[in-house]
């Protein structure tokens, strides 16, 4: 009964704790000043603002930037969240920023941006080299890759299976195109100048008008000849190697890295080439860009610097080291066009010749550390407490023994105990003092700097006006020499916000000092024989076991919330019945406002339908294999064997799915076509077969070492009975340790059947993003995650039903993960009661 | 009884009775059986080891390589008016010089005949655009080298190095080549000479990316996973023992406890992105933590592994026979001393199990790490948890989609070093495990 009272008396204590921290997290925190470049965006422009940003590096200038690999439209929506420390100063972009974004950037206080070309990209259709040469015309890739094909004055669903069947001229190989899924931006373009380009000479598609014929140019195909190939490049390059008679739609650098084994295909009688794509013959190419900041060129060091060398000649030139790295450039008068434009708006001054630069030093003078950074003001904290902490136990405990008077049976409580309490005491409010101080801190100094600023300079301004200017304050403070400070406010606001910040640091370690002290003053004085010790400090022990049982809830919420908003802005566009009980599933939208995609059908079945073919498969290879290597080591194996076999298996588990995710794509699912055609069989080459395989070797672990520890579990005595019997081992196992460790074993085998469901980067590169309804397991399928990661890391806007279905899907798969463990739960219990 | 006697009395049907032949078939049968069963875990654990044989075998032909870094050996006449622009010979002016330059120079020195401009372009591809920071450290270590000649290993350029180690192939077309005859030729000159020289890659393991494949290394990312598991590791295992605890010894049995236990199942099932989905939501947005650091990813990554480490706590405490907990009750332990001190340490192989297979699912993760931006080139090697880094699953990732054909063989390389870390913890984990397990 007091136990009980304990535990809910914990509990108050623990909810009231947590109440608190919500409450004092409300306060948003800024973030801390940077001084590194973030530059995000489109993967197609990676490569290059990468380059830029490590060649920047090495001429010791700045900080190396960080660039991060978004999806144009990811990049995006991060450049427009807002202005400040905490969000990116440049974007890369495969496409012309849109009138939306445009606009959200605008609401949120991004009103200056700076768009600078950089270069062209050139997209390749090729196959292998020991497969057929190849010339089209955009008209023939149209009729090859189009949902209808107009055919005797009417559009019908496009009928060729062979490209000698649309012009004779051509191999008669069969349609097998490998490209980008609808979300891509190579995609998009190669929509834009192959599909809308090779539609027009049809008259059928010319009397169509507006969004009719708009459908009818961009729709791509989906039975199965053109194949979505995901974004990795690389991956479809070496899919060509292995199936010379399919062709790839891709980024020119590739095919000149892989010139050994790849051949493009002239369009257009042209072939890609560096020259063929700046001069414009080489018809499918687009441009790349970079999107600059204005507002942030005041607060983070080294943007006039990244833009300089950018546009020079020696990066951007001809002879530049981004052509190295397989960017198209410019003309050599394009390039100054775009300097003289990128430059005179930003008002900066050429980069002098291929010397080493401008003067440097204004930037990477001197980076200036704050007194007291956060960090270490928490492990000083943290140090002085655990410390205190640990002198106040063995104080209690000491006092204890003391009161005792040598008799230490007379103490109610283990002299332990007692010192724990002490400790406890001194170490929990110190210590919810300093997170305290951790969250509110930023906001107190920020506040006290913005005081220090003249009012009438602060009052004037919007809130992203204010933000802004508390950037600068901030990154001043941090960096600059503040005699160098030209703006008068910034300057008071600066130094203000050093004192403050430095005055926090100390008062956050006096005040946590205190604390520790007053607490141990007071649990020590409590301290006597008959003091009830073990019963406080358990019941604190008890609040806290609760408190770390409760996160997963916290979690769930969490969760919860960050997928349900989102996929309420999906459901206001697509109507829920659609998305659960569709039996199509094809995300090909619109990218653009002026274009129309097909049917843009977001019917979740065939995607579910995929997952779950895919985690069968892998049930059936690895619930055997794994149940078998348990029964082994636990029963069989000397423990010799075992403890060899045992980790070695579990490497399994360990290594990184892309790993798994290759092997598949291009050693499993390969050779599985290959076996396929030698016995007749249409397999394709994303097989379902394939990734659940492979995905199945990768949980044979889950099963295997959570089934050997339960079993391991069942008592001996139980084999001994069974043995006496006169049972063999297998007997024995089968009939006995088996039963007896089943309720282990399900949960096992549901652990890893979750982690099959929920497993990506196999399914990503494996299993293909065609979303068939089938049950044949040597069809392509498609699956959840798979979609997830595709819509999400695209480069569409953030705000298109594209993007928002993937939380939809998250959604959906957390619900019907969470049903399909309510109902285990209570299959393990009842199984538990019999065998408990 | 009267049946014994009657069938004592005639010897026939006594024989009948024992059926000696019959018992003896059926006793074959069940030792078949077992033999059948056992062959069949030797096949079970067969095919698991050999799947891991086929990808390590794989993974290592691809990027052994890697490990090893072609230099080019020249003999750099340090130039003072190139590398000291001040000509003071202190540090800061000595910093400012242009050592590649110097290293260019000295190579074009090797082939005097080549005077056309493209020539000595193609020349100058040999070596990396790095190949000057080894003649700069030199210089900086010691000054008095300025105006002497020394013999320098360069790094060479990528291009070169597929060269010589045999992975570009010398008998395909010209043009579809990185490297032309005319720059294999100067190769075979160089190589004649022993200037191509085969060196242990120490860089790639202390430096970060790099755009240039020669240059790059896992230093930056392995500092990433070591700064990201870490704090994931300090999060959740503290946590999950103490969830698991409370679950399976001190909850009392009523709804809410259901509602967390069905909550943690479910959280063991739900796919790594949605956790990169909250993580992005909440740790970013909402507490606007840095972006892409470790501190948020070992948060996300610890709610991951918190789960798996929970379920496997749960069934090694479940494990834990009832008569060691009466045996503490016996003695006058409180319910919680019989749990810290008698069970828990019991179960610490199972927890341990446990946190192995949560760590190495973390260190593998790189779908969930993605989405909070942790998939971005960083050239500094991290220095604390708040620093933006990458980990080593995203960087094998970032790699995998170079076109460069030399990151083929960082890939590979960069995986085998990842095997290498989960090889040295499970053998930690073994011994641990050696020292305490034991059946009941």
């Amino acid at each position: 009964m007091t136990r009980q009272t304990g535990a809910a008396l914990g509990m108050k204590r623990v909810s009231a704790f947590a109440f608190g921290l919500v409450a004092m997290t409300l306060a948003a925190v800024p973030a801390m000043a940077r001084d590194q470049l973030h530059i995000v965006g489109s993967s197609t422009v990676y490569p290059f603002s990468t380059t830029v940003a490590e060649a920047l590096a090495k001429q010791g200038a700045l900080k190396s930037p960080v660039v991060e690999a978004t999806g144009t439209g990811g990049g995006f929506k991060l450049f427009c969240e807002g202005v400040g420390e905490a969000t990116p100063d440049l974007a890369g972009a495969s496409r012309k920023i849109k009138d939306g974004e445009i606009q959200t950037c605008a609401q949120n206080g991004v009103t200056k941006i700076t768009e600078i070309p950089i270069g062209h990209d050139g997209i390749v259709i090729a196959n292998a080299k020991p497969g057929p040469d190849f010339a089209v015309t955009r008209a023939q890739l149209f009729l090859a890759l189009a949902k209808n094909v107009p055919q005797n004055g009417q559009l019908v669903p496009n009928p060729y299976h062979a490209w000698n069947e649309i012009d004779s001229s051509l191999p008669a190989e069969r349609i097998e195109v490998l490209g980008p899924p609808p979300t891509s931006g190579t995609r998009d373009a190669f929509v834009e100048l192959v599909m809308d380009k090779g539609c027009e000479g049809f008259p059928e598609i010319a009397a169509l008008a507006g969004d009719a014929k708009k459908a009818a140019c961009q729709q791509v195909r989906e039975d199965g000849a053109y194949i979505d190939a995901g974004e990795n490049d690389n991956l479809i390059v070496q899919k060509l190697q292995a199936n010379p008679a399919a062709f790839g739609i891709f980024g020119y650098s590739f095919l000149e890295q892989n010139a050994d084994t790849l051949k493009a295909a002239k369009v257009e009688g042209v072939a890609p080439s560096y020259e063929a794509i700046a001069g414009k013959q080489y018809p499918v190419a687009r441009d790349l860009f970079i999107y600059v900041k204005d507002a942030h060129r005041n607060i983070v060091p080294g943007i006039d610097a990244f833009v300089r060398e950018l546009v020079s000649e020696r990066a951007m030139g001809t002879e530049g080291y981004l052509a190295d790295k397989g960017l198209v450039p410019f003309t050599p008068d394009e390039r100054k066009q775009v300097e003289a434009a990128t430059l005179g708006s930003l008002g900066l001054t050429a980069l002098a010749g291929a010397g080493s630069g401008e003067p440097q030093g204004a930037l990477g003078a001197a980076i200036h550390t704050v007194a007291g950074s956060t960090g270490a003001t928490v492990t000083a904290v943290l140090i002085a407490v655990v410390g205190l902490s640990l002198i106040g136990f063995f104080m209690g405990r000491a006092r204890a023994v003391a009161k005792a008077g040598g008799q230490l049976r007379k103490l109610h409580s283990l002299p332990n105990y007692h010192g724990f309490y002490v400790a406890l005491w001194c170490g929990l409010p110190a210590l919810l003092v300093a997170l305290v101080w951790l969250m509110a801190q930023p906001t107190i100094v920020t506040e006290a700097a913005k005081a220090a600023m003249p009012p009438e300079r602060v009052a004037s301004l919007d809130e992203n006006q204010l933000s802004l200017l508390l950037s600068e304050v901030r990154q001043a403070a941090a960096h600059a020499d503040l005699s160098q400070v030209g703006d008068a406010a910034v300057r008071a606001g600066a130094e203000a916000y050093r004192t403050w910040d430095s005055m926090s640091h100390l008062g956050a370690l006096g005040a946590a000092v205190a604390l520790a002290l007053i607490g141990i003053g007071f649990a020590y004085s409590r301290i006597n024989v008959g003091a009830r010790s073990r019963n406080r400090v358990e019941r604190i022990v008890l609040g806290v076991l609760f408190a770390c049982s409760s996160l997963a809830i916290l979690t769930t919420i969490g969760i919860v919330l960050s997928l349900v908003f989102e996929s309420l802005r999906f459901f206001a566009k697509i109507p829920v019945t659609d998305f659960l009980f569709g039996l199509q599933w094809s995300p090909q939208m619109a990218m653009r406002a002026d274009q129309v995609g097909s049917s843009g059908a977001f019917g979740a079945i065939p995607v579910i339908a995929g997952t779950l073919l895919i985690t069968a498969i892998a049930l059936i290879v690895a619930v055997p294999t794994g149940l078998m290597i348990a029964v082994y080591l636990s029963d069989y194996a000397t423990s010799k064997v075992r403890s060899i076999f045992k980790p070695l298996v579990e490497i399994l588990a360990g290594i990184p799915t892309v790993v798994y995710g290759f092997f598949a794509a291009l050693t499993i699912g390969p050779a599985f076509r290959q076996i396929g055609e030698a016995v007749g069989l249409s397999v394709a080459s994303e097989s379902a077969l394939a990734a659940g395989l492979i995905m199945g070797v990768m949980i044979i672990p889950f099963v295997s070492s959570l089934s050997d520890d339960v079993m391991n579990a069942v008592p001996q005595s139980l084999r001994d009975g069974s043995f006496a019997l006169g049972a063999t081992k297998s007997e024995t196992i089968k009939q006995v340790v088996f039963p007896a460790a089943l309720p282990g074993i399900v949960g096992a085998v549901l652990l890893a059947t979750s982690r099959a469901i929920g497993e990506t980067m196999i399914v990503v590169m494996a299993a293909g993003l065609a979303a068939n309804l089938t049950a044949n397991p040597l069809q392509a399928v498609t699956t959840v995650t798979v979609q997830i990661v595709t819509l999400l890391v695209g480069d569409q806007e953030f705000d298109s039903p594209k993007t928002l279905a993937a939380f939809a899907l998250g959604l959906l798969l957390f619900i019907v993960t969470l049903c399909l463990n309510v109902v285990a739960l209570s299959v393990v219990r009842r199984y538990r009661e019999k065998y408990d | 009884m009267t049946d014994a006697v009657l069938s004592g009395a005639s010897s026939s049907s006594d024989a009948k009775l024992r059926r000696p032949d019959l018992s003896e078939t059926r006793i074959r049968r069940r030792y078949a059986a077992e033999r059948r069963f056992r062959l069949y875990g030797v096949l079970a654990i067969g095919f698991a080891v050999f799947m891991l044989g086929f990808l390590a075998v794989t993974v290592v032909a691809q990027g052994y390589s890697a490990f090893w870094q072609t230099r080019i050996a020249l003999d750099v006449a340090i130039d003072p008016a190139k590398v000291d622009p001040q000509n003071t010979r202190l540090p800061e002016s000595l910093a400012q010089g242009d050592y590649q330059a110097v290293a260019r120079d000295a190579l074009r020195g090797l082939f005097p005949d080549i005077s056309s401009r493209a020539d000595r372009r193609a020349l100058g591809e040999f070596l990396s655009n790095a190949a000057g920071d080894g003649v700069k450290k030199m210089v900086l270590a010691n000054p008095a080298l300025v105006g002497t000649t020394q013999r320098v290993e360069v790094l060479a350029a990528d291009d070169l190095d597929m060269l010589a180690k045999g992975r570009i192939n010398r008998d395909i077309a010209e043009a579809d080549r990185p490297i032309k005859d005319q720059q294999i030729a100067w190769f075979d000159k160089l190589k004649q000479d022993g200037r191509i020289v085969s060196t242990f890659n120490v860089d790639f393991f202390t430096s970060g990316d790099s755009r240039e494949a020669e240059q790059a290394g896992v230093g930056g990312a392995l500092m990433g996973s070591f700064l990201t598991i870490l704090t994931a590791l300090i999060l959740s295992l503290p946590i999950s023992v103490a969830a698991a605890i409370y679950l399976e010894e001190f909850a009392p049995k009523n709804r809410i406890t259901d509602i967390i236990e069905i909550n943690i199942n479910n959280l063991a099932a739900v796919p790594s992105i949605v956790f990169g989905l909250l993580g992005l939501a909440v740790l970013l947005g909402f507490f606007g933590l840095p972006r892409g650091a470790p501190l948020v990813g070992g948060m996300v990554l610890s709610l991951m592994t918190l789960p798996t480490i929970i379920i496997a706590t749960r069934a090694a405490l479940k494990a834990v026979p009832p008569s060691i907990r009466e045996a503490a009750y016996g003695v006058g332990a409180s319910k919680q001393q019989v749990v810290m001190h008698h069970v828990l340490p019991l179960a610490m192989p199972g927890v341990m199990t446990g946190a192995i297979i949560g760590t190495a699912r973390a260190m593998g993760e790189s779908a969930a790490v993605l989405m909070i931006g942790m998939v971005a080139f960083i050239v500094d090697v991290p220095k604390s948890i708040t620093d933006p880094a990458t980990v080593l699953p995203v960087q094998i990732f970032l790699w995998a989609d170079a076109p460069e054909r030399a990151f083929v063989e960082r890939t590979s390389a960069g995986i085998m070093v990842m095997l290498v870390f989960l090889v040295l913890m499970n053998a930690a984990a073994v011994v641990i495990r050696r020292r305490f397990e034991r059946r009941w």
